[in-house]
């Protein structure tokens, strides 16, 4: 019984040795995406694939859920197992001096016109998306009438049920606030109290307090809730499944994600390759095509078809009843509004 | 052989120190001593770690409480079924409580919310929608999932009371004419108290370090100082604030645990005293009855 033990394993090992001294392998590229579903798989598509291919790198795709410290404490240890990063405009605010590693390829301007308000890529990262978090709603408990704003999700008598909020006070002040009336070019600087007591209104009718983008479309479906904030991309995948919700772009907030290669990166210039491959304006086209969430790229989103173009954030009609999120006051202000977000929860 | 045998245990226990003190005591006196002056990392001055703490400190405890009860009820419910019924009962029930032992975090908090919120959309049976109202993101929630995980904990050791209860005072009070709610009342239940509050004190210190659950169950309704901990840890890289509040809750854990210790060393003390006072009183009446009679 031992000897044909010993065999056994002296095979599994000779053909571990012999399948590991074959073809050589290709270089691997550690490519971190803010949020998975079908925006992760939209860049699996359009980016990481085709790049893998032209550049013989073998990619692996990594979901994140953008916790700034995660990524510091990787830095600041010099564990740094990524090696190109999504961050949110606020993080790239925050970590432009100390954890990103400086761009050593430029984006040719000819293939980058930024979107209007939108600053051009610099020496730290290049932005990449704007993604929208949008009202949406279970079409089927609200036949008569559909909500058209923040301020019909803070009315709980013409628009009845339980509601679902972001479980981060970025862009849910914002949301009250704008629910009381307050005009979108007028948000910033947050009257932090304002929205909080505006807050303390709805709070009895949220049932949810959602963390992952896939969260709130679920609850919709299933009619645990029937009113929620949501990322516009996965709303608008879930229409093109057939599923019954809808969604207002009244009052959405934008936010832009740049393209960063952290500090410690052991693959800096197959980085740096990624990223002017990324920023192409027809591999942006294609992404956005598959999500339809908004490119930063001027020059992308004339490639987008028209039908699609349509649910961009950044299509004009879109982006004229939206808001950006107002990355300078965020990265100031997010540590001691987030904890007083935490008590606020917990009373 | 009874040397080498006395080597090996000594060895194993030593080595069992060795480990505590290196991964466990060690790093943490380091902690402290850091955290004291302050050079353990990143800090906030926007951040009031106490007053987070205060916060969410209620909720932690309270909820912790409420599912330790629920699982030693049930658990000890469940072993004194086991107990009465046959073999194969016991097997049964033993398998069935190491169910969630097996299953991982996010394995068991994802299938609870599949089920709960299926009920409230698809599934038009009265019964299972009001279970998803009362469950899903409710208070109630939480108890009913964390008190699934410490059952097997308190089953276990009430189990163990149970199967070395001497039969001896069972059947004298059967022959005496005690009732079976008597028998129980009396009898049965204070032989289980001890590992009912070993396994309440267990349950409650690991549901204090929970934060999946009350996150994924809760809906982000109700939040543990471990959710806390993650925020300023995980989203900021405030380590400083993030170990201060971690230790606060450690404390929090740790005080009552210690001061519970202590006064059962004491009273164990101190019934050993009284149990030797009687023994050489009865000793010295014992050897100054022999001397009367001379």
């Amino acid at each position: 019984m031992n000897r044909i033990l010993m065999c056994a394993c002296g095979i599994v090992v000779l053909f571990t040795a012999c399948t590991d001294r074959g073809a050589p392998r290709n270089p691997k590229l550690v490519v971190v995406s803010y949020g998975g579903g079908s925006y992760q798989q939209s860049q699996i598509e359009a980016f990481e694939r085709p790049f893998s291919s032209s550049h013989h790198v073998d990619v692996e795709p990594v979901v994140w859920g953008a916790e700034y410290g995660k990524l510091e404490e990787m830095v600041e240890s010099g564990n740094v197992p990524w090696d190109v990063v999504e961050v949110t405009a606020a993080q790239f605010v925050r970590g432009r001096g100390s954890l990103f590693q400086p761009l050593t390829r430029t984006i040719p301007i000819s293939s980058f016109d930024p979107i209007d308000k939108t600053s051009a890529p610099d020496h730290f990262g290049v932005p990449n998306v704007y993604w929208s978090t949008v009202l949406g709603y279970k079409k089927s408990a609200f036949l008569k009438e559909q909500p058209a704003g923040w301020r019909d999700f803070w009315d709980v008598k013409r628009f009845p049920g339980p509601r679902a909020l972001y479980d981060n006070p970025r862009a849910t002040l914002e949301f009250a606030l704008l629910s009381s009336g307050v005009q979108p070019n007028r948000l910033y600087p947050l009257d932090v109290d304002r929205a909080f007591a505006l807050l303390d209104n709805i709070r009895p009718y949220v049932r949810l307090w959602w963390t992952d983008g896939t969260q709130p479309v679920s609850a919709m479906l299933t009619g645990t809730v029937v009113m929620s904030p949501a990322w516009s991309g996965r709303l608008y995948a879930s229409q093109q499944a057939g599923q019954e919700i809808g969604y207002t772009w009244n009052g959405a907030a934008n936010e832009l994600d740049y393209w960063i290669i952290p500090k410690g990166s052991k693959n800096v210039s197959l980085a740096n390759d990624f990223i002017v491959f990324a920023s192409d304006p027809d591999a942006m086209a294609k992404q956005a095509t598959l999500t339809a969430y908004g490119p930063a790229n001027k020059l992308a989103v004339l490639r987008v078809p028209g039908h699609i173009r349509l649910e961009l954030p950044t299509d004009p009609q879109n982006w004229a009843v939206s808001f950006i999120i107002d990355s300078d006051w965020w990265s100031k202000n997010e540590v001691a509004v987030t904890e007083r977000w935490l008590r606020w929860k917990s009373k | 052989m009874r040397k080498l045998a006395k080597l090996v245990v000594s060895t194993a226990a030593w080595g069992l120190i060795v480990s505590v003190g290196l991964f466990y005591v060690v790093p943490l006196i380091i902690w402290c001593i850091s955290l004291a002056r302050g050079s353990a990392g990143a800090h906030s001055p926007g951040v009031d770690v106490f007053a987070l703490y205060w916060s969410l400190i209620g909720q932690t405890i309270t909820l912790s409480v409420a599912a330790a009860l629920a699982a030693v009820i049930c658990g000890s419910a469940t072993a004194l079924v086991a107990v009465s019924g046959h073999g194969r009962t016991r097997e049964l029930l033993t398998a069935a409580m190491t169910v969630p032992l097996l299953m991982g975090f996010i394995a068991r908090n994802y299938a609870w919310v599949g089920l709960l919120s299926q009920f409230a959309g698809e599934t038009r049976v009265l019964f299972l929608s009001s279970l998803s109202r009362a469950l899903l993101y409710k208070q109630l929630g939480i108890v009913v999932v964390m008190g699934t995980v410490f059952v097997p904990f308190c089953y276990f050791m009430v189990l163990q009371e149970l199967t070395g209860l001497s039969p001896v005072p069972l059947q004298a009070a059967r022959t005496m004419g005690a009732s079976d709610a008597t028998i129980f009342w009396r009898i049965i239940l204070p032989s289980i108290r001890g590992s009912q509050r070993n396994a309440f004190m267990l349950s409650v210190v690991l549901g204090v370090g929970y934060f999946i659950t009350p996150q994924l169950i809760g809906g982000g309704n109700f939040q543990f100082v471990g959710n806390g901990v993650l925020v300023l840890l995980d989203r900021f890289g405030l380590t400083v604030d993030a170990s201060l509040l971690g230790l606060l809750l450690f404390l929090t854990v740790m005080v009552p645990v210690g001061l519970t210790g202590l006064a059962i060393y004491l009273k164990k003390r101190q019934k050993k005293q009284e149990q030797l006072k009687v023994v050489r009183k009865q000793e010295s009446l014992d050897t100054a009855a022999p001397a009367q009679a001379d």
